[in-house]
């Protein structure tokens, strides 16, 4: 549903999903948006594409599945913020497209979390996925990780990378490393590093501080329970080594972060 | 609108049937007409693109760029006999109805391009039998004419045959669709499930059971309609390996849930044992016991 047509040439459309790792994507978006002055113009309604016979409750508020789109008109800029439909998935990704076309959009960007056994405290790389070749030498010079190689399970993502690319809309996915344990809550390190790329990438006035507050304090914590729980501690010290982790170590992390942070 | 059916080849085919599965309960209609496909050596001529009701099933990326997106396959596959068959199989069911509608009418309308007036379906009929008595096979037809067609075939049983409660039923999923739209394009069709022991049904260890010794009877009951005659020597080794496993997992059941298991033994739905059949009361009882046994976890003795 179009609510208003913006002013915009040959936009590119960013979009990110919830659930995610990390919640990279939605985080990015709230970011974005406390920053600088977007317009919600569109939706895609849910009905059909989500559950609605039963509605979540989460930190003590009713949470309803949303897909909405953003414009920045002066970047030239459309986000697309959306719960993962679970239902009818290739019409409303459909949806999603006929609006892309309608806008003229030139790129398709998606971000998304990719769990990863990096460590929290070191340095996360961003992986790329073109759905068409010459989108590889666009963002070359970018630090970014643009080789990548998979065969396997997929995303919604993936799978809009795909619709897009049947319909001749060049587009790109960018995944960041979220570290496996904290791939259920916020992750402030990746998100700030995916909005360093989009800040060079469109030239955004994006004051990151908050964010760094935000790594501190989750370092601090972790940190902190590496000290309580020796073994905890042990295990996190292998990560940051580039050791590789028994599935038990690693199930031992995750319980351990579930429960403190 | 985009066609959904992608013809790799258009054999020439004389009035065939149309014999369709897709996964479910223990695999048992899949499995049957997969075997079936593959002793008939038969070849693939076309496919439904499945891309519009399933989520990929894997991704191709290399060197970053996707290369490659796979789907659950719906592929179409033909052979020419004494009556010339066209067989299909689904690799996934899809969840919305409107999407199972819809490959319903994809399925027959490529058995009608090529002539075909009859349709079978094969699946699985959960049942209070137990699973060392040779799985029936529940014929449900579409239309009234076929009832005495499928009537007193060997170890096939009509839902009336069960007894006051049998004349009704359902049927989930494509299995069911696919025959009712076949009725309402006028073709005859014909479902054949295999009985399945309801705890067999149950068994998840690690992975769903499967149950070859009611494809072997799904097979049987259709192999004479469809005037082919098939080595079922594969099966049978594989039905061996599995009844193995069926009793190993029985015999580490709780003793007192295989007690009420046995009765199981003297079931039938046509007429009664010498030995005393168990009574609906009975029959309900066990299935609570074996439902609330695996909705515990299903804890087997070791």
């Amino acid at each position: 549903m179009i609510k208003k047509t913006p002013v915009l040439s040959a936009p590119f459309l960013i979009a990110g999903w919830k659930p995610d790792a990390g919640e990279v994507g939605w985080n990015v978006f709230e970011y974005l948006s406390s920053q600088i002055q977007g317009e919600e113009f569109a939706e895609i309604e849910p009905l059909g594409f989500f559950p609605l016979n039963e509605v979540q409750i989460a930190n003590d508020l009713v949470q309803f599945p949303e897909a909405k789109f953003y414009a920045y008109e002066e970047k030239d800029l459309v986000l697309f913020k959306s719960y993962q439909p679970t239902s009818k998935i290739y019409k409303f990704l459909n949806l999603f497209l006929d609006l892309a076309e309608n806008l003229k959009v030139k790129e398709i960007y998606t971000i998304g979390g990719l769990i990863s056994t990096v460590a929290h405290t070191k340095e996360r790389k961003i992986y790329t996925v073109v759905n068409t070749p010459y989108l590889k030498e666009e963002i070359g010079n970018y630090p970014l990780q643009t080789n990548l190689s998979h065969e396997g399970p997929t995303s919604m993502s993936g799978f809009l990378l795909w619709m897009a690319m049947k319909r001749y809309i060049p587009g790109i996915s960018f995944w960041i490393d979220v570290p496996f344990y904290l791939s259920g809550r916020v992750d402030p390190k990746a998100t700030k590093t995916i909005l360093e790329f989009l800040k060079t990438r469109f030239k955004l006035s994006v004051d990151l501080k908050l964010l760094d507050q935000e790594i501190e304090k989750q370092e601090e914590k972790i940190a902190l329970l590496n000290t309580q729980n020796p073994e905890i501690g042990e295990y996190m010290a292998k990560l940051e080594n580039n050791v590789n982790l028994a599935q038990e170590e690693m199930d031992k992390i995750i319980n351990a972060v579930e429960n403190y942070l | 609108m985009e066609n959904m059916v992608v013809m790799h080849k258009k054999p020439e085919l004389k009035d065939p049937y149309l014999i369709a599965a897709w996964p479910g309960i223990g695999n048992i209609g899949l499995m049957a007409v997969n075997y079936l496909k593959n002793r008939l050596e038969t070849e693939e001529f076309a496919e439904i693109k499945s891309y519009p009701y399933f989520f990929p099933k894997s991704i191709t990326i290399k060197n970053g760029i996707l290369q490659h997106m796979d789907f659950p396959s719906h592929k179409f596959y033909y052979k020419k006999a004494e009556q010339d068959l066209i067989l299909f199989l689904g690799e996934m069911q899809p969840k919305e109805e409107e999407e199972i509608y819809d490959i319903a009418n994809h399925v027959l309308d490529v058995g009608i391009a090529f002539g075909c007036k009859r349709v079978y379906t094969a699946g699985a009929a959960v049942a209070p039998i137990h699973h060392t008595l040779k799985p029936k096979v529940w014929a449900v037809p579409n239309n009234e004419k076929l009832i005495n067609e499928v009537k007193g075939g060997e170890n096939i049983i009509l839902m009336s045959n069960m007894g006051e409660k049998g004349r009704q039923g359902s049927i989930s999923g494509l299995n069911g669709v696919l025959l009712g739209t076949a009725k309402r394009k006028g073709l005859d069709g014909i479902c054949l499930l295999g009985e399945i022991p309801i705890y067999i049904a149950q068994f998840s260890v690690p992975y769903p059971m499967l149950y070859p010794n009611a494809s072997k009877s799904i097979l049987e009951a259709l192999t004479p309609r469809l005037k082919v005659e098939i080595d079922l020597s594969r099966l049978n080794s594989f039905i061996t390996r599995t009844e193995t496993e069926i009793e190993n997992l029985y015999q580490s059941l709780p003793m007192q849930i295989q007690e009420e298991l046995d009765k199981l033994k003297y079931e039938t739905y046509v007429k009664p044992t010498a030995l005393e059949p168990i009574t609906d009361e009975e029959k309900e009882k066990i299935i609570k016991e074996v439902e609330e046994f695996f909705k515990k976890g299903g804890k087997i003795n070791d």
